[in-house]
């Protein structure tokens, strides 16, 4: 684990409730402000990595591919950095997130994290899970897999296999009070 | 020259709307202003687009501005009641109780637009409390006066009910037939009878049939997100349709009222901005019906040399007695796929305990009813990000075999009035330089009982529905988050003891009514307030054409 810092600003919470979209029913996390971390080193040569090329490699991680396409093929690490457009710390998380990531990539690997191997690239986004909470990998790979997810299952093609076949509407589910069929 | 009509409508929400339709089907000439903005249904709902399990849409001036002032410190009794999610742990984190909101729209049809339909008429018992138990106040208006007008209300809007009601008496059947249960809401619903509860099809603001131009419900399970194909009575669709229908009746929205204007005597009308204009309209009768938080602020903000704390204070009660919507919600996963992700939000409900003595040893009822769609847990984003851990292709195959599997269930109970909760006004101004309201909130111990019973009770109905261990629940005990709120221009016989009388109408400004759920004098056990505001708008309406303008 990296050597940490801490600031004093870090230090204090960014959470603001007023600017929660949550309520008992709607939960949508996207507007959430980025919470305070406590920093990390990185190297050089992790930033010289472009950012765009080391999200891509993660969330095509967090959801892979398989009878439908993985995050990355949908698009969705460009759909991260818009946010950095509209929520607070955003920006400065996906960064310093993405230069950890190919930092420890190249002191564990000796490669840039969007060329390791997916067994390797696993690795290290479960060593980011396990990070203790508050520190960069962690907030970083905690909100990125909730904004992941969002952004993936609000793309049809995300949901054969769910039993949907599509919006809501026009069709609605005028079966709703049958078993479901799959 | 400035704009003069009969009747100005202050806010388009249920109050609003049906007092617009009444008084225009009448020959009145309506000017009804609305601050937020007009919703197109087709247009400005996602129902029908990958992004379809967005919340209700913001538009500009969607929302109304208010501030919450710092909340209970949270006690180590109510650890049991609080709000958590099984993956990301604690929604409150802290000893304190966090604001969630006061859920609302700002717009035309007002918070109808995002409500899942539920149409109740209040328990009578419910109406008397302080004669029948000491506590609150009673209203000063019977359930047997205010049965024509939930049955006209019902008619109006094509209310689907079942054929026997159970909790109220009924002169008339619902004008709709009831809507059957979706499967997952069945098995709810068994478990809950396994326990002794009584389950019956919820009343619904919901076509069971089609009506003029608006179609049956598809039970799409999206009424929170905006009824896209109109087939939710929500009041924009019905009573407000109606009332431009008449000729009578114009509707101005993104029109916000700063104040009301006075000579000493009655409310002579209001200055009004629309944009960065403002003007000043007259009005013989002002109708307001903003709700039970911006009501007390439009009054407070129109204090004037006559009126120095406030239009309709004299009795020192604006703002006061402010009530909320007391909310447990429990949801679980169950081993079978029940396509939980269908049906109508609340299509039954379970009134049991919903009298004020119907709870063992405490004072104040509650009822309970399928969740899912009003946990908002009926899409893949709320699976992936609420109900499943974990990532990659094992969270794919989870997903796949979870999804449709979540049970909630919810109880909303009664909230008692206490003098620590009220509104007032804030110290942050909005753009026009007027103070914001101020939510004051705090739940007293009975409160505290109530959600434990009502824990109590969700948890087993989860239980004996099949359910496996509980993965979320959310909480009043921790979170203000209300969409229902009461009490704050409190009804009743006497200047003192109240803030308008029986009808509505100020005690001090003869012109003046106020008709939304400000004026409850109770909240109910649970019951769902939009008919019983249409209700008392109708019979304020007929009141005041009785007497003539």
């Amino acid at each position: 684990m990296p050597k940490l810092s801490r600031n004093a600003d870090d230090a204090r919470s960014l959470v603001q409730f007023d600017q929660l979209k949550m309520s008992r029913r709607s939960f949508s996390r996207l507007l959430i402000a980025v919470p305070a971390w406590a920093s990390v080193a990185s190297s050089a040569s992790a930033r010289s990595i472009p950012m765009i090329e080391t999200l891509s490699a993660v969330v095509a991680v967090l959801v892979p591919a398989d009878v439908t396409p993985s995050a990355a093929d949908l698009g969705v690490h460009h759909q991260l950095a818009t946010l950095s457009n509209t929520v607070p710390n955003y920006a400065r998380m996906l960064a310093e997130g993405s230069h950890w990531l190919e930092a420890v990539s190249l002191q564990k690997f000796g490669q840039q994290y969007g060329k390791l191997h997916t067994r390797s690239q696993s690795l290290l986004v479960k060593h980011a899970f396990d990070a203790p909470a508050q520190t960069l990998p962690s907030v970083f790979i905690n909100r990125i897999r909730d904004d992941t997810m969002t952004f993936y299952y609000q793309n049809s093609a995300a949901w054969d296999g769910l039993g949907i076949n599509g919006p809501i509407q026009p069709e609605g589910y005028p079966d709703a009070d049958k078993k479901p069929l799959r | 020259m400035t704009e003069h009509s009969d009747v100005l409508v202050i806010g388009s929400g249920a109050g609003g709307g049906a007092v617009a339709w009444r008084l225009a089907a009448a020959g009145k000439r309506v000017l009804v202003v609305e601050a937020g903005p007009a919703f197109d249904p087709a247009a400005d709902y996602a129902q029908d687009r990958d992004t379809w399990e967005s919340p209700f849409p913001q538009k500009k001036g969607s929302k109304g501005q208010y501030d919450v002032a710092p909340l209970q410190a949270l006690t180590p009794d109510t650890q049991d009641i609080r709000s958590w999610n099984g993956r990301t742990g604690p929604y409150v984190t802290g000893n304190q109780r966090q604001s969630f909101g006061y859920h609302h729209v700002r717009g035309v049809g007002g918070s109808s637009l995002s409500f899942t339909g539920e149409a109740h008429r209040m328990n009578p018992r419910s109406m008397a409390l302080e004669t029948n138990f000491g506590v609150g106040a009673d209203w000063p208006v019977s359930y047997e006066e205010l049965q024509p007008y939930w049955q006209l209300a019902e008619d109006v809007v094509g209310i689907a009910g079942p054929e026997t009601d159970r909790r109220c008496p009924r002169n008339a059947p619902y004008p709709q037939m009831a809507h059957p249960l979706s499967y997952a809401s069945q098995r709810l619903a068994k478990g809950a009878k396994l326990l002794g509860l009584t389950v019956q099809p919820n009343s619904l603001a919901v076509l069971s049939a089609p009506r003029s131009d608006r179609p049956s419900c598809n039970y799409c399970g999206g009424c929170q997100r905006g009824c896209q194909i109109t087939d939710k009575g929500s009041i924009d669709v019905t009573y407000l349709r109606k009332a431009v229908a008449t000729g009578f009746c114009e509707i101005r929205a993104a029109t916000e009222v700063l104040k009301l204007q006075t000579n000493g005597d009655k409310i002579t009308g209001a200055l009004i901005a629309t944009g960065t204009k403002q003007e000043v309209i007259t009005a013989d009768i002002v109708f307001v019906a903003c709700g039970a938080v911006q009501t007390p602020r439009l009054l407070f903000n129109s204090a004037d040399e006559f009126s120095p704390d406030g239009l309709c204070n004299e009795s020192g009660l604006l703002g006061r007695n402010f009530m909320e919507t007391l909310l447990f919600t429990s949801t679980a996963l169950h081993p079978d796929n029940l396509g939980s992700h269908r049906g109508l939000p609340v299509d039954w409900v379970a009134w049991d305990y919903n009298a004020p003595d119907s709870i063992p040893n405490m004072l104040g009822g509650c009822r309970f009813g399928p969740a899912m769609a009003e946990s908002d847990l009926v899409g893949p984003v709320s699976y992936a990000t609420r109900v499943l851990d974990g990532w990659g292709k094992e969270h794919k195959r989870d997903m796949r075999t979870s999804f449709g599997r979540v049970l909630s269930i919810a109880a909303l109970g009664e909230c008692l009035p206490n003098d620590k909760s009220y509104i007032t006004l804030s110290e942050r101004t909005d753009r026009h330089g007027l103070p914001v309201a101020k939510i004051h909130s705090q739940l007293d111990q009975d409160a505290h009982d109530r959600l434990r019973f009502m824990a109590s009770v969700c948890r087993n109905i989860l239980k004996s529905a099949g359910a496996g261990p509980t993965l979320e629940e959310f909480s009043s005990a921790d979170a203000f988050s209300s969409t229902h709120v009461f009490g704050t221009c409190r009804m009743g016989y006497s200047a003192q003891d109240s803030v308008v009388d029986p009808w509505g109408r100020s005690h001090r400004w003869p012109n003046l009514f106020i008709t939304d759920a400000s004026l409850f004098p109770s909240t109910g056990g649970g019951e769902s307030p939009g008919l019983t505001i249409q209700a008392l708008a109708l019979r304020a309406a007929d009141h005041l054409l009785k007497q003539s303008l």
